[in-house]
């Protein structure tokens, strides 16, 4: 599964990278993120709870951040499991400037496995899609916020 | 004398099961039962790093977690079912079988090969909380890559689904007659093609779903099952458990439908008596249908690539075919599928050089049983889809082809020249093809339809007509029992090896009894379903009830009535002969006002009677006869699909269906008519909807019936009826099987409609289903290629 998607903030490059690595940002702008633990400087524990169609259930993993070019270009390599099956992630990111803030353009390739798929897939890109833009609205709400 | 057989008798199960009070595993309680939940394997191929059992052990109401690590050297893997695999020396000779060894361990050990694979169980106080015990295992997977193209898989060097299995190819063989290739080179009509069908799966009302209860003091276990097999259930956990196998009694009790898959002993059989006697408490698990689509064995699915030569009148001097089985992880029926469609390929038709290359491939997807027609929807798909393609080819009716090739009535019995898979020659005993082709044809006014057809389309509408045909050998061995006894009460009580899954055995059964004994069905007490009665028993599949255990019951009854008029001579002073039964009562034919009841024979055969019997009579009313046919018996048919089409969406309307079959004496004409009617609907689902989806990851895609489209009675137009009776010559009854017969022609039926209904287009459908988005793009691509034609 490829999916990709493009996300304008009125801040600049800096402050959404900063954003983008704030642990508590990402907890509560994560979908269903529970906790997000910090394991070395790049690798993160993750729990998530998520309903993907009919299939609800909770994932554990690892999140780790790898090719970082501060502050325009990182790639986050996440492995997940759990009852309804497996998803390995890689997500590619690109800050790029514009006149009145900056932009995220970000790709996706994801493979899932178990329940998802075979329950899921006719949904799941769709979901995914879905999920990654509620992720992006909550960073600027959030970032709106502690402004 | 025939009173019973052939009277649409009300089926004795129905007044259960319509009023809800069918018992199925799911029903059923036991004090202190738990209840197991499986973890699954997501991956279709991977080495299990690591498995941390330890939260789900702590949950309170827990009381076991198992994985492979813990049944390694205890519990041994299924093998191959030998009752259904053993290739006989005369076949082997002729086919030259290479067999690899293959197994599944009943939990993963070490590895995993498909996804659905039971990774690990929990036994908990109930079901909620085996299921959130479940949650907490966790388990580490290292991918390994995985094979889903059973071509792929067959590479030199590619990964191995098991490590034993070279190339993935479990099984291969090479059927052949006369010479085929000579004969294409020699021909000036030679005919190229690759035909598909898709994995299945069964989807039967009721899941699957095993209980089983240990008794300590005997040491015996009772298992219930929803299984089609019994005694090859209780023969599999002997196996795998090492136990007595007198102290396994399986019953199958209700079972809502099985059509093959549940006929393939599972895992979770095995594992669930293993650990009732290890908690020493009942345990229960019922499949849940995410499971169900998932880890169910499936079916089908073979690519056939043939090579036919022919004459320009349409006759078939030649068929080559190289077909390949994916038969998933494990391959457990041996040659059963695969076989089947060998020599069952050429149906009704005459081809004499004939030569045929099957290889069976291992694949990381759940494996494959046999499955209603068990290779038959295959191979008469290829054949049927064979003989439309020649008659386009040439201009001609399909029909005048199919007679060109057809077996006439007067060459029968016909020597198709090969062995069946019992090892016994293949002859066709009874039937008359072209005489069931006539009467189908007259049924649709074939001739009618040309013209209408003719008319409609140049109102732009696109109506076509499509006929498939099969010979089905039925009645398979290798045999079937039945054991009778009177009661005081005078009732005949009937214990049989065959379990029915919904096919009315309580009912045809008594309707056989009934004749042969002179009685009515009412007073015949069927019972099926459990092995402690009867030591040796089959099961319900291979449309073979009806034949073997309805011969053996005939058999029994005829035993039992001898052995009651010899009693009823000595007290009414007759000779044997003499003596009458009547919808139970017992007289001398010279004086019927005096007569006797079974109770009254039962009375005086009870040991230390008086007066006491001869002593060359044993006592008791109770004897057992064993039927063990000579090979399989041929039913027959004919299916004619008339279709609509849709050139914009692609969409088939399905508007009649129609058949003429012979399965020879009908016992219950309206049993039958239901075994038509609802084979036929599976087989249009298999024509039109099913399909098991699986990505280039090994992961299944179809795993709910949203994704894996079932027909519905919206879709099933009710099918017409017509009857042939040809009775069998290998059984005292006539009957051959009818259960599995409907699911075999509806797919090449309706595919050679929708080529009709496009005639203009020259699309060729050579897959299955034939689904409105595959269809449009065959619409499309054929609309281009004849606007190309033309623009030049």
């Amino acid at each position: 599964m490829n999916i990709n998607g493009t996300a304008k903030f009125n801040e600049s490059v800096d402050t959404i990278w900063q954003a983008l690595h704030t642990e508590e940002i990402l907890v509560s702008a994560i979908p269903g993120c529970q906790s997000l633990i910090l394991n070395d400087d790049v690798e993160y524990d993750v729990n998530l709870k998520l309903g993907v169609a009919s299939v609800k259930g909770e994932y554990t993993g690892k999140v780790k951040i790898e090719d970082i070019e501060e502050p325009v270009h990182y790639k986050l390599y996440a492995a997940g499991s759990g009852k309804p099956g497996f998803v390995d992630a890689t997500l590619e990111c690109k800050i790029e400037p514009l006149e009145d803030g900056c932009q995220v353009i970000w790709t996706c390739e994801a493979e899932i496995g178990g329940t998802i798929a075979s329950v899921g897939n006719r949904v799941i890109g769709g979901i995914a899609k879905f999920l990654a833009g509620n992720f992006f609205k909550d960073v600027k709400k959030q970032l709106l916020t502690r402004a | 004398m025939k009173k019973y057989v052939g009277q649409s008798v009300k089926r004795k199960e129905d007044y259960r099961l319509v009023t809800g009070t069918g018992q199925f595993v799911a029903d059923i309680k036991l004090a202190g039962m738990l209840e197991a939940v499986f973890v699954r394997s997501p991956q279709a191929h991977a080495i299990i790093r690591h498995i941390d059992t330890s939260k789900a052990k702590e949950l309170p109401g827990v009381h076991a977690v198992l994985i492979g690590d813990d049944i390694k050297g205890i519990i041994n893997p299924i093998t191959q079912f030998e009752s259904h695999s053993a290739v006989p020396p005369n076949v082997a000779k002729e086919i030259n079988p290479k067999i690899q060894y293959n197994d599944e361990s009943v939990l993963a050990i070490d590895k995993v090969v498909y996804v659905g694979q039971p990774v690990a169980v929990v036994v908990a106080d109930n079901r909620y909380i085996a299921e959130d015990a479940a949650d907490l295992i966790k388990v580490e997977y290292e991918q390994l890559k995985p094979m889903v193209d059973p071509y792929e898989a067959m590479k030199e060097g590619s990964p191995l689904v098991q490590n034993q299995v070279e190339q993935n190819i479990q099984m291969e063989f090479h059927l052949s007659i006369g010479d085929a290739k000579r004969v294409e080179q020699q021909s000036n009509h030679v005919l190229k093609a690759r035909v598909k069908t898709p994995r299945l799966s069964s989807n039967p009302i009721e899941t699957r779903g095993v209980i089983a209860d240990y008794d300590n003091r005997t040491d015996q276990i009772h298992v219930w099952s929803a299984t089609q097999l019994p005694f090859e259930v209780r023969a599999t956990i002997a196996h795998c458990l090492g136990w007595t196998e007198q102290n396994i009694r399986v019953t199958a009790p209700d079972v809502g439908g099985g059509f093959g898959p549940k006929g393939g002993v599972h895992p979770e059989e095995i594992l669930i008596p293993y650990i009732s006697k290890r908690l020493n408490r009942p345990v229960k698990w019922v499949e849940d249908r995410l499971e169900h689509l998932t880890s169910a064995r499936q079916s089908r699915d073979q690519v056939h690539d043939v090579i036919v030569a022919y004459n320009s009148d349409g006759t078939i001097l030649s068929l080559r075919d190289e077909f390949v089985v994916d038969s998933g992880a494990v391959n457990f029926f041996g040659f059963t599928c695969a076989y089947n469609t060998a020599y069952h390929l050429r149906g009704a038709y005459k081809i004499p050089n004939y030569d045929i290359k099957s290889r069976i491939v291992l694949t990381n997807k759940t494996p494959n049983v046999p499955f209603r027609g068990a290779g038959r929807p295959e191979a008469v798909f290829t054949m049927d889809r064979v003989i439309d393609m020649i008659a386009r080819k040439l201009k001609l009716d399909p029909v005048e082809v199919m007679k060109r090739n057809m077996i006439q009535a007067h060459e029968m019995p016909y020597d198709q020249g090969i062995l069946v898979k019992d090892g016994a020659r293949l002859i066709y005993d009874s039937g008359d093809y072209p005489a069931a082709l006539n009467q189908a044809l007259a049924m649709v006014d074939y001739e009618g339809f040309r013209e209408r057809q003719k008319e409609l389309k140049k109102a732009g509408k696109n109506i076509g007509i499509g006929i498939s045909s099969y010979v089905e050998g039925t009645g398979a061995g290798p045999f079937e029992g039945a054991l009778l006894s009177v009661d005081s009460t005078g009732k005949v009580i009937a214990h049989l090896g065959a379990s029915p899954q919904g096919q009315g055995h309580e009912t045809v059964f008594a309707q056989i009894g009934a004749d042969a004994l002179g009685l009515t069905p009412d007073d015949i007490v069927i019972k099926v379903g459990d092995t402690a009665v009867l030591p040796f028993g089959a099961g319900t599949y291979a449309s073979r009830s009806a034949v073997n255990a309805g011969s053996a019951m005939h058999e029994a009854s005829l035993k039992l009535r001898n052995k009651v008029v010899a009693i009823a001579g000595i007290i009414l002073g007759t000779l044997p002969d003499e003596i009458v039964i009547e919808e139970g009562k017992i007289f001398s034919k010279e004086n019927p006002s005096h007569f006797l009841t079974l109770q009254d024979i039962y009375k005086r055969s009870r040991p230390a009677a008086r007066p006491p019997l001869p002593s060359e009579i044993e006592p008791g009313l109770q004897v057992t006869h064993y039927f063990v046919p000579p090979t399989v018996t041929f039913a027959s048919s004919v299916h004619i699909a008339e279709v609509e089409v849709d050139k914009e969406t692609g969409f088939v309307d399905l508007q009649n269906y129609s058949v003429v079959h012979d399965c020879g004496t009908v016992i219950n004409p309206m049993i039958v008519d239901g075994q038509v009617q609802g084979g036929i609907a599976q087989g249009i689902g298999s024509a039109l909807y099913e399909e098991v989806v699986y990505n280039e990851s090994g992961q299944l895609l179809t795993g709910t019936y949203m994704d894996y489209l079932l027909p519905t009675s919206m879709e099933i137009p009710t099918v017409k009826k017509g009857h042939q009776q040809h009775l069998s010559t290998r059984n005292p009854l006539g009957v051959k099987g009818v259960g599995e017969g409907g699911a075999i022609s509806p797919p090449a039926a309706i595919a050679n409609a929708i080529v009709d209904a496009l005639s203009d287009l020259e699309i060729v459908i050579n897959q299955l289903p034939v689904s409105p988005s595959r269809l449009r793009g065959l619409i499309k691509e054929a609309e281009k290629k004849q606007s190309t034609i033309l623009s030049k």
